[in-house]
């Protein structure tokens, strides 16, 4: 994980993460990054690489990002999080690219706020949201083939 | 004008390439380039592909400019 300044959030001493990494994702690392003693609460998504869709078996994912675009585009989720939800005082989000194992992680987001209430609403946003626009893609490989995966 | 066009998931391996330089007239938007995309990889047209320029989502209306970077931005599907 590299230590390039992510946005700073105007409300809180921490700087917000935003990473597209070729490396394994430590959820720790990330969940440390949002923590404070003036945040209560710290809410995890941690989106894992499945081994079956469809009641097919997967062998793998290889995810693809536009990784300059990608990054603006997690900081302007994160700019939306902080502007509709005020409350939320950090947000730290990584997402994987390459071949991924089943079993192994593709993206952890993590939000901290004084108290609970609107971390929840704010980190399913999050995540929806990353699915919805960022520039991120992943094909799943099978014994017999290989497809890219939109919800879109 | 120069633009590069970066291509990603299944839009860069139909067009074998990860980026290329195609030549424009003054004046042309980000349609025309479209236009000259799909007329090079006609298979790409049925792939919802949307389009950034500078790393933003742009309309077809979109004018462009000399060494505008523009990406083919295939259904995305992170996370």
């Amino acid at each position: 994980m590299n230590d390039e300044p992510g946005v700073q959030n105007p409300k809180s001493k921490i700087q917000n993460l935003i990473e597209i990494t070729a490396h394994p994702i430590s959820t720790d690392e990330v969940v440390a990054r949002v923590a404070d003693p003036a945040n209560g609460a710290v809410v995890t998504f941690i989106g894992v690489v499945r081994g079956v869709t469809g009641g097919r078996q997967t062998l793998y994912l290889e995810y693809e990002a536009y990784p300059e675009m990608a990054e603006k585009v997690l900081r302007q989720i994160a700019d939306e999080i902080h502007a509709r939800w005020p409350d939320i005082r950090a947000v730290a989000m990584v997402h994987r690219v390459g071949r991924l194992e089943i079993g192994e992680t593709a993206v952890v987001i993590a939000l901290a706020a004084s108290h609970r209430a609107p971390t929840f609403d704010a980190l399913r946003y999050a995540i929806d949201r990353i699915k919805e626009i960022a520039p991120i893609w992943k094909k799943e490989f099978w014994a017999d083939g290989a497809a890219w995966r939109s919800e879109h | 004008m120069q633009i590069t066009v970066r291509f990603f998931a299944v839009s860069r391996e139909m067009t074998g390439a990860e980026r290329q330089l195609y030549t424009l007239p003054e004046g042309a938007t980000l349609q025309d380039l479209q236009d000259q995309l799909f007329a090079a990889y006609p298979a790409l047209e049925a792939q919802r592909v949307r389009f950034a320029v500078n790393l933003t989502y742009a309309l077809l209306n979109t004018p462009l400019h000399d060494s505008d970077e523009v990406a083919c931005i295939p259904p995305v599907g992170g996370g």
